[in-house]
């Protein structure tokens, strides 16, 4: 291990043009975030009035004071709903993330009820699912806090419904898993949203304001003509005395919240487990600050990802592994406080070489049971006649099959470009990765806009040859204008991000603190055993 | 001097008190090779004087009549476990004749005077007149066989009004009351006759003409079994509320010297009069143009005896041990020097702003500061109980000059910590950095004066409540850290999506006040009503918007949090979750404000009152307080009776809603 001596020049002009550009992109993502915050506040006097918190006060007094919180998938739902960017909500009227709850560390929910009533949108199901996944995997009790309209009947769509299954299908296997599933029924549960509690293992209702219902009072009607009150037909007291729906009657959110922490401090969690031996470190000698100064938004510029490391990981010291074989992949050992690593970072395409060294580098990490971490900044596989002849399929197919099936926690950032099977090869969303973030610089996609744009103009190119034809240099000029917006669009992080293409998007200055933490998840699930059951804790 | 060969007659003594007095005596004695029984009671089992003694014996239950004041049980302990001697301490039985005689009649030393001294000194009207034979002055006062209302309200109408109602066989400020008024004598009257009935047996009363803007100064003497007698020197304790003194101090300042020498004299000459024996105190009242009377004799070791201590360089409880085992006094009176000025405060559990309320509850923090005479009977942990006096410690701080005391008390003070219970420290603290009493212009009308020109002290600024909820919020991040299996205290304040979030809702005087803190980039921002604060720093040392602020000690619970700052004690209580059934003083109804036992139900169901008026009287901690209505209107019920033991926030009496 030695310490990384940095070359970059931070007060240079293009370190300062780095810099201004992320943080534009950074504020941009700020301001996006708090669009869905503003959004639901709109709504805070309809909350005080009925002695109701805010879902976003909901979320900070279940949490313990000070107890980080890393969330997930931020931008869901952005430009799905609404195209437009400047108007665009993110979110997918749901807070999720993962946090600490009575020192329990847990996956959290929280309907956005201040907006549309918390129902949910195209992309809500999506995200919770992936939540649902997430918490199996990490070995995590999940605890929802309900008040959600359910489906928007407006916005129906089959697939929805289909798939809406899996909000059903994700807590009875989550209890089977052994895993608590609790909730808070703050307000008003209907139809699907019912059997959210009728499916959690602790329920606790709030009074006059938490409901659970198949079917509202205007539904009944309809149905079955019965003139029905809303409360009679699933108000917390009545499931609390009559239905046992509700284990756990409380005064008003406030009160809840305090019970829910009663209820999960009583799941004595982490009793027989023990906090891993934390490793002194220090912190890296270059600040995290820095990242955004070396590394361009523009993929195509080049820069040296080691700069990117050196300000990630521990003391800034590594080992690098093979650095004269395969040059433009990078393969390092390191720390990240105080958790090993392997990182592989890319300075260039990935030629065959490099997709041994890599396969070579992952499969000591799977030998050794070390996290491996892609920094995503590739175009793809090495292309050519020299890399096909030697053997760039079947290098790259040995990698790929070695990312997919690797057991250690795989950690993926799409830093800067993320083309094609290079994606693939470098943990893309696919290859089942803990956790995959993005910064905002990123561009993901089959290639790049320019890359495709000229593609598809040589194929029309060879074609007229072909056909003995000439070129129609306008319309050629045309088609390839469109297709590069439509590359352009879709391999922004913005765009990718709210299409849940990823885990969340962060600022690419808490990149180590979100490897910490996700470590830490990663390492306190392998710990813990659970005990898992048949069919879940049923309900009486 | 030293050794125990002056002592031989004393090998076992059992100390029959508590708290710091008994922590008092018994270093003593251990030092002179004396062997100390304590006794104690159910409540104070862990006490330290309890540990530090030889032996400890247990004498029963909490209340002080089955145990402090059970002279019989006191003296068959003694016998029991070997004790030649007993030292009363102050307060309880030590100015009790009969003890005195019971244990001598049981072959015990009785460190004190004779029993015969004793019982004239303690009967106020006979003290009185003993004085003036000796040629002493005296206050014009009714010290009469009398003791029917019709008599005492004809003397007291004969003195004229303001009129002070003394117990006769009193001390320690109980059983004394100002009557205003011919209208309120009677009330007052009665409160004293009953707070004499408890605290000292016998419920009569002398009546004083009262004069305003006086000082209280006493005289320390010592007398041995061969006549002779010696001073040490004054004190000043003028400072007192509700006629119990909270900071004494010697010498006295800004007094004449002849005024001094005379006071000297005249306690030299009372002492030497009665055949006086032991440790004893000539109080004097002292008017403004120097002009003295005498006011009574104590006849045992003072509270604030320290001070005297201090200036000489000498131990008065080995004075008063071997006076008792027959030696000469130590020193003569041309041998004894005075050097320097100390002061003393009491720190008690109570409540200044609200009348000096006692208070009772858990010592959770005591850390008292180094480099001053600390005399304390209590440890962390301990549960102040009601039962019993409710002073914590003393501080006794000594200087060259006064100035220099009082800069040593401030300092100390400021660094003392005690977390659990209200304490008068800060209002202590305020007084001795008074500009009035820097000057040395002290009364006993000084702290009444002092309280009605305190700026509003109750209200908490928002930058102490900021404080508080920092530190409770670090506390709380602290807590749930060691809960969770989190390995890495560096992620702590962080959250991916750019900042956390934590609301605090307290209830400050029946106002709720919501606290934010938002932990961003690294900082705490605490926003109290519109003023947001930026905290940092670890342990006592705080930074608020970049200015360093420091704590002294703070305790966090699942309820809230109770600092201490130099400046300030508080406590912020968090909102419950769910409000406390019943309990709340509400306007139609009236609540025990702490624990305490009915003494006096003053209005019957149905009766039209007016609000002031005075509906119970509620004792605890010996002191009764009278509990008075907060409007007009009609008693509809009555919840308690008489003796009944209330505990805290208790409904006691319901107003008609209409009514």
């Amino acid at each position: 291990m030695h310490r990384y001596l940095s070359t970059v020049d931070l007060a240079s002009s293009i370190a300062a043009s780095n810099r201004e550009n992320h943080l534009e992109k950074i504020g941009l993502l700020r301001e996006i975030e708090a669009r869905a915050k503003a959004m639901s506040d709109k709504r805070k006097p309809v909350f005080e009035k009925r002695g109701q918190l805010s879902p976003r006060e909901r979320l900070s007094a279940l949490l313990d004071p000070g107890m980080p919180f890393l969330e997930l998938y931020n931008l869901a739902s952005y430009l799905v709903d609404d195209p437009d960017p400047d108007t665009s909500i993110p979110g997918a009227n749901v807070i999720m993330g993962i946090g600490f709850v009575a020192g329990v560390r847990a996956m959290i929910m929280v309907d956005d009820a201040g907006i549309s009533a918390g129902a949910m949108t195209e992309k809500t199901v999506e995200k919770v699912r992936g939540c649902f996944a997430k918490a199996e995997r990490l070995k995590l009790p999940f605890i929802h806090c309900v008040e959600s309209a359910g489906a928007n009947l407006m916005a129906y769509t089959a697939e929805l419904w289909a798939h809406g299954g899996g909000l059903f299908a994700g807590l009875a296997r989550l209890s089977a898993a052994g895993l608590p599933v609790l909730t808070i029924l703050h307000g008003a549960s209907t139809a699907g949203g019912a059997y959210q509690p009728g499916l959690s293992d602790y329920v606790i209702g709030v009074k006059h304001n938490g409901m659970a219902m198949l079917a509202g009072s205007a539904l009944v009607q309809a149905a079955t003509g019965e003139k029905a009150q809303d409360h009679d037909l699933g108000g917390a007291e009545m499931h609390a005395e009559l239905t046992g729906l509700v284990d756990i009657l409380a005064e008003d959110d406030r009160h809840a919240i305090a019970l829910a922490r009663d209820v999960v401090a009583g799941l004595h969690w982490n009793e027989g487990n023990f906090r891993s031996d934390h490793k002194a470190y220090s912190p890296p000698s270059y600040s995290e600050e820095e990242l955004i100064a070396i590394v361009p938004c523009a993929y195509q510029k080049p820069y040296d990802v080691r700069e990117v490391i050196a300000r990630l990981v521990d003391g800034s010291e590594f080992l690098e592994f093979k650095p004269r074989f395969g040059v433009s992949t990078i393969c390092i050992k390191a720390y990240v406080m105080g958790h090993a690593v392997g990182i592989i970072g890319n300075n260039g395409p990935i030629d065959p070489q490099g997709a041994n060294k890599v396969t070579h580098f992952l499969q000591t990490l799977d030998q050794s049971q070390t996290a491996a971490i892609f920094l995503n900044n590739t175009t793809g596989y090495m292309v050519g006649t020299a890399s096909e002849r030697a053997g760039m399929i079947k290098h790259g197919a040995k990698m790929i099959q070695t990312v997919t099936n690797m057991r250690v926690p795989k950690l993926s950032f799409y830093i800067g470009a993320s083309f094609g099977a290079g994606n693939y090869g470098m943990c893309g969303l696919a290859f089942g990765p803990d956790f995959l973030f993005t910064w905002p610089n990123a561009t993901t996609g089959v290639m790049g806009a320019e890359q495709a744009a000229q593609t598809m103009e040589q194929v029309a190119r060879r074609t007229a040859e072909r056909k003995g034809v000439p070129v129609d240099a306008p319309r050629l000029q045309e088609q390839s204008n469109k297709l590069k917006e439509h590359f352009a669009r879709q391999a922004d992080a913005f765009y990718s991000s709210g299409r849940m293409l990823d885990h969340g998007m962060i600022d690419p200055r808490d990149t180590r603190r979100v490897i910490g933490f996700s470590l830490d998840t990663c390492a306190e699930a392998k710990m813990r055993d659970l005990q898992p059951n048949a069919f879940g804790v049923s309900r009486p | 001097m030293s050794g125990n060969g002056d002592l031989g007659k004393i090998k076992t003594l059992l100390i029959a008190n508590r708290g710091e007095i008994a922590m008092r005596i018994t270093r003593t004695a251990q030092r002179l090779g004396i062997k100390v029984i304590a006794v104690f009671t159910d409540v104070e089992q862990n006490a330290p004087y309890v540990r530090l003694a030889d032996k400890a014996v247990n004498i029963g239950a909490g209340p002080v009549a089955e145990s402090y004041l059970n002279s019989e049980k006191l003296v068959q302990t003694a016998l029991n476990y070997g004790a030649d001697a007993i030292h009363p301490g102050y307060g309880f039985l030590s100015e009790n004749d009969a003890f005195a005689q019971a244990t001598r009649d049981a072959g015990l030393t009785f460190i004190g005077p004779s029993c015969e001294v004793i019982a004239k000194m303690g009967d106020k009207a006979q003290a009185k007149l003993v004085a003036q034979d000796a040629g002493l002055p005296v206050l014009e006062g009714y010290e009469g066989q009398d003791q029917s209302l019709d008599g005492l309200m004809h003397a007291a109408c004969a003195l004229g009004f303001p009129i002070m109602i003394k117990a006769a066989h009193g001390g320690g400020g109980r059983g004394m009351r100002i009557a205003n008024s011919k209208e309120t004598f009677a009330q007052q009257l009665q409160i004293a006759q009953q707070e004499a009935q408890l605290g000292f047996g016998n419920s009569d009363v002398i009546l004083e003409r009262y004069i305003e803007t006086v000082r209280h100064v006493e005289v320390q003497i010592f007398a041995d079994q061969f006549g002779s007698v010696v001073h040490l020197g004054e004190r000043d304790c003028s400072l007192q509320r509700r006629h119990q003194k909270v900071i004494e101090e010697a010498p006295v300042s800004g007094l004449a010297l002849e005024t001094c020498e005379a006071l000297h004299t005249s306690a030299v000459q009372l002492a030497t009069a009665i055949g006086y024996e032991g440790a004893g105190t000539v109080e004097f009242l002292v008017t403004q143009e120097g002009s003295y009377y005498f006011l009574e004799m104590n006849t045992r070791l003072q509270v604030e005896h320290p001070v005297s201590e201090e200036i000489t360089g000498l131990d008065f409880v080995e004075w008063q041990l071997s006076i008792a085992a027959g030696q000469p006094l130590p020193l003569r009176q041309d041998e004894i020097a005075q050097n320097g000025h100390a002061i003393e405060v009491r720190l008690c559990a109570e409540e200044p702003v609200k009348g000096f309320m006692p208070c009772i509850g858990r010592i959770e923090h005591f850390d008292v500061p180094q480099n001053i005479r600390v005399e304390s009977g209590i440890r962390a942990g301990q549960d102040v109980s009601p039962f019993f006096d409710n002073l914590l410690a003393k501080l006794i701080a000594t200087g060259e000059t006064r100035d220099e005391a009082r800069a040593r008390m401030v300092h100390a003070l400021e660094q003392l910590v005690v977390i659990g219970l209200p304490t008068n420290r800060a209002f202590l603290l305020s007084l001795l950095k008074s500009e009035a009493f820097e000057s040395g212009a002290v009364s006993t009308e000084f702290i009444a004066q002092f309280l009605s020109q305190l700026p509003n002290i109750r209200v908490l600024s928002r930058s102490d409540i900021a404080i508080g909820a920092y530190l409770l919020y670090r506390d709380y991040m602290q807590k749930a850290f060691q809960k969770s299996l989190l390995s890495d205290q560096a992620l702590l304040g962080w959250s991916s999506s750019g900042s956390l979030m934590q609301r605090f809702i307290f209830e400050q005087d029946e106002d709720d006040v919501i606290v934010v803190i938002e932990s961003k980039a690294g900082h705490i921002n605490v926003t109290v009503d519109q003023d947001v604060f930026q905290l940092e720093g670890e342990g006592k040392i705080l930074r608020l918007n970049g200015k360093r602020s420091e704590v002294s000690g703070y305790q966090c619970g699942a309820d809230g949090i109770a600092v201490s700052k130099p400046d300030a004690d508080f406590s912020l209580c968090l909102k419950p979750h769910v409000s406390q059934g019943g309990g709340a003083s509400s306007e139609n109804s009236l609540c025990a404000p702490f624990h305490g036992a009915v003494k006096e139900i003053c209005v019957n169901v149905g009766d039209t009152v007016k609000k002031g008026q005075v509906a119970m009287i509620l004792e605890a901690m010996k002191l009764q307080h009278e509990l008075v209505l907060s409007r007009d209107g009609r008693v509809e019920k009555i919840h308690v009776e008489e003796g009944q033991n209330m505990s805290m926030g208790a409904e006691m009496l319901t107003l008609a809603q209409d009514g």
